[in-house]
């Protein structure tokens, strides 16, 4: 935490630096903080009860020196994610422009890529596996394209998807812990030569439940509470779910999530504080009586909620299933009208709200839908496929950068 | 044997000994003990009910680290229950007569550690009471569990050993039982041994079908045990976590819950022999031999650490490097090298036969054995998922007080179950003791049916 002093008014806020910032630069963000003439009984309790800080005073002020200055004391900040760099592996990839054109996608990316797309056992997609072959899927082929050129890390996927997906807020203590309920996530990494901190480049990478055709969760579930439909989704069966807990280790994508209280009660956030001990004993006190006041304000809460989709309850696991609701829907007009439906009928939260397009979202047995000519772009990878032969349904496009590359780049054509 | 200047053992004597604390008030340290395990053993169950009222998040685990103290914890004591059946089925096909004076009582350990271990697994759950899905039962919705999932393989593994470990358990216990109940003056203790003993009445043909379902006990047991702690360490080497995906992991793990084991034998071995006056039965040579046992597998332990180093830096793989290092340097490498100095360094002072015989120095190293086994299993289980193939989703864990809760309660159950067993029944095996004992001139070995 550091005093932050601009023309004469200080606040106090955590630090929380960020690789290629200058290191004359501060940033705030205005608007968070309340303090108890705006936020009446909420009043300003000051960072350390989760109100936050008022920055606005500052605002005030243009052209005045800024000055920063040690307090000594610490906070922890709920980030979602705490490791920025890619540590080598080949995740979010990227490439600059100039050698795409010379070389498509690169080397590496291009063999392994080929190596997916023509098969081991012949099939398209298909390497060898354990059991020889791979799923058929008749009907539709749900899939993805996620195009890192065009991702710019705005997070309105991930609004999108929970506000589809009645995917639960679960407060600042609990993301402290580490459980945050996001179905999506946008990384991002930073890459420098030399892990220089200063001049980096930021690579977003929106991750959602890849879909893998050889799913690493399904075969570890004891209770088949995960398990493929016969459209290509990886779909969860809530009610069948024990909760061991096992699919979310075995995800080498990490994007499962678990309810570990009833985050359905607390829609808004934790009222109070994260303390196991004060909940259970608050939760005793209130069961039952539905006419308290806390429960009469979160009342009108629920009718935030999509019909559509059903509402977890604890101790289930829960994650992206490339919006099954909607994707069942269009199978019953289909069924119903008799005809196949035009690609851009349906398409998953994300992928309708993306400003920039990144996301696309369609039926890859469709050869003519946008998202299986996207999805055999020459520049398209599948993230750890070549590990782990997962086989996702999810085509990430690297990031192209246009700009001159460097020497080094060049070498290593 | 004899060389204590004692008069020599009796038949009678060694009745007389080992079903003493059946018969008389128990010293007051075994009250208190009961009394701290038993309170210890109550936090288990009140961290339990209250979990299962608020849920999991109660918990110190976190999206990626699933598994935390639950499953470290509950391969701990799995590894504990396997120590006992080397002693009492693997030696007992090995002919090793010296046994006998231990293998009541690691066997008593087995059955407890397995049952407090199969908790485990129910509780770790997000919804403990549907557990039983992991069952196979018919059902009108036609739902049957995942086979191909190493849960249910575990399931079948703990069930079916838990089963075998406490019929032979039970079945080396029924002579003695009736010897106890021949004593009991007693009338109530006279109708619970009658029953326990089930009609035992000594005869030859009591005898010959008894050696020969123990003889058949032992052989069912022997393979059943290896194989049901290779299907806990399937449970890791099945999963695609750097760390875990390695197929030195079966006898990995079942070396490492023998030398736990052991240590965890050892343990409770030599405060029983002092408490129970048995240190003419459970001999210092019973325990040297054991400590040579613990030493062997720290060996072998020792061997794999160094293997799962070696496999990681050959494979040329980046994940399992990046995980090993992490284990080493990361922020939790005070767990790893706190595991080696309990599993790795501190055992080879065993290499001295003085150390071997010196009960304190024994007491404390395997003490130090257990501490650095739960360690292992921590850093397997935990510290492998924590940084594994997307750095974007790396995370920590660390104990809440209900994982100490849980934790320290499994301890607690042990002991409270364990005092009760040194009470209620003879913690040594009265019939085959003798028979070692008062055979030994003649050259022969007692268990030859």
């Amino acid at each position: 935490v550091v005093k932050l002093t601009v023309g004469g008014v200080s606040v106090k806020l955590p630090v929380h630096i960020q690789e290629g910032q200058h290191p004359g630069v501060v940033e705030t963000f205005v608007g968070w903080g309340r303090d108890k003439d705006c936020a009446g009984a909420v009043a300003n309790l000051g960072i350390e009860h989760g109100y936050s800080v008022n920055t606005w005073p500052l605002a005030k002020f243009a052209d005045q020196p800024v000055t920063l200055e040690k307090t000594g004391e610490t906070y922890v900040l709920a980030v979602a994610q705490g490791h920025q760099r890619m540590e080598g592996r080949d995740i979010a990839i990227d490439d600059v422009l100039e050698l795409h054109r010379q070389d498509p996608g690169g080397k590496k990316r291009k063999t392994a890529h080929e190596a997916w797309e023509k098969g081991t056992d012949g099939k398209t997609g298909g390497r060898l596996s354990a059991f020889g072959t791979h799923h058929e899927y008749v009907g539709h082929k749900w899939g993805m394209t996620v195009d890192l050129s065009l991702c710019t890390g705005c997070n309105a996927c991930v609004v999108a998807c929970s506000a589809e997906n009645n995917v639960p807020v679960v407060g600042r203590d609990e993301v402290r812990k580490g459980r945050i309920m996001h179905w999506m996530r946008v990384d991002r990494y930073y890459q420098s030569e030399n892990g220089d901190q200063l001049d980096v480049e930021a690579v977003h990478q929106p991750v959602m439940c890849q879909q893998c055709d050889n799913a690493p969760c399904e075969e570890v579930c004891p209770a088949m509470a995960t398990v493929h439909n016969d459209e290509g989704q990886n779909i969860m069966v809530y009610n069948r779910c024990i909760g061991t807990r096992y699919c979310s280790n075995n995800c080498p994508y990490k994007v499962r999530r678990f309810n570990w209280y009833e985050y359905s009660k607390y829609r808004a956030g934790p009222v109070e504080s994260g303390d196991p001990l004060n909940r259970i004993a608050k939760n005793l006190m209130t069961e039952g009586r539905t006419s308290s006041q806390e429960e009469l304000s979160k009342a009108p809460l629920a009718l935030m909620l999509n019909p559509e989709i059903t509402v977890r309850s604890r101790g289930v696991m829960e994650k992206c299933n490339f919006c099954v609701g909607r994707t069942r829907q269009i199978r019953e007009t289909e069924k119903e009208s008799g005809t196949r439906f035009k690609d851009g009928a349906v398409t998953s939260a994300c992928a309708q709200t993306c400003p920039t397009n990144a996301i696309v979202f369609g039926d890859l047995n469709d050869a003519g839908s946008a998202v299986s000519k996207i999805s055999t772009a020459v520049h398209g990878y599948k993230l750890l496929d070549v590990e782990l032969n997962t086989r996702p349904a999810v085509t990430y496009l690297a990031k192209l950068r246009n700009r001159p590359a460097t020497a080094d780049e060049r070498k290593g054509l | 044997m004899n060389n204590d200047g004692l008069p020599p053992l009796t038949a009678k004597q060694i009745t007389d000994d080992i079903v003493r604390p059946i018969f008389t008030p128990p010293p007051l340290a075994w009250f208190g003990a009961l009394a701290g395990a038993g309170s210890l053993a109550g936090l288990l169950f009140l961290a339990v009910a209250l979990y299962c009222i608020e849920g999991y998040g109660v918990f110190g685990n976190n999206q990626p680290v699933n598994w935390g103290n639950d499953i470290t914890t509950y391969i701990f004591w799995i590894g504990i229950a396997v120590a006992g059946t080397l002693v009492s089925a693997i030696l007992f096909l090995f002919r090793q007569s010296w046994r006998t004076a231990v293998n009541r009582s690691t066997e008593s350990m087995t059955v407890i550690a397995i049952n407090i271990a199969g908790l485990f697994p129910l509780i770790h759950t997000g919804r403990p009471w549907v557990d039983f899905w992991l069952m196979p039962y018919p059902n009108d919705r036609l739902l049957w569990p995942n086979l191909k999932s190493p849960i249910v393989w575990d399931v079948f593994a703990i069930t079916g050993y838990a089963t075998t470990s406490i019929i032979f358990w039970y079945l080396g216990l029924i002579p003695d039982f009736a010897t106890v109940r021949d004593r009991a003056t007693n009338k109530w203790q006279r109708m619970l041994y009658s029953v326990l003993a089930m009609g035992w009445r000594g005869g030859a043909q009591d005898w010959h079908h008894y050696e020969r379902a123990y003889s058949q006990f032992a052989w069912i047991s022997t393979p059943l045990v290896l194989g049901m702690h290779s299907t806990i360490a399937v449970l890791c080497a099945v999963g695609k976590v750097p760390g875990w995906h390695a197929t030195i992991f079966a006898p990995y793990f079942v070396s490492g819950a023998i030398f736990g084991g052991l240590g965890m034998a050892l343990c409770l071995l030599i405060p029983m022999r002092s408490m129970l006056n048995l240190q003419r039965y459970i001999t210092v040579d019973v325990l040297e031999r054991l400590a040579k046992i613990m030493l062997a597998t720290g060996l072998l332990v020792t061997f794999v650490y160094l293997m799962e180093f070696f496999s990681a830096f050959y494979s040329e793989n980046g994940y399992e490097r990046h995980q090993f290092l992490f284990r080493m340097s990361g922020e939790f490498a005070w767990c790893f090298w706190l595991m080696m100095t309990c599993n790795v360094v501190l055992p080879q002072l065993l290499w001295f036969k003085s150390v071997r015989r010196n009960l304190g120095a024994l007491f404390v190293i395997a003490l130090a054995v257990n501490v650095g086994m739960w360690f292992e299993r921590f850093v397997i289980v935990s510290l492998s998922v924590m940084q594994d193939h997307l750095p974007s989703a790396w995370g920590v864990y660390y104990f809440t007080a209900f994982d100490w809760m849980v934790f320290i309660g499994s301890f607690g159950i042990f002991f409270t179950l364990f005092l009760q067993f040194i009470k209620v029944a003879p913690v040594v095996s009265i019939a085959e003791l003798k028979a070692v004992l008062l055979r030994r001139p003649h050259g022969k070995d007692a268990h030859h049916d």
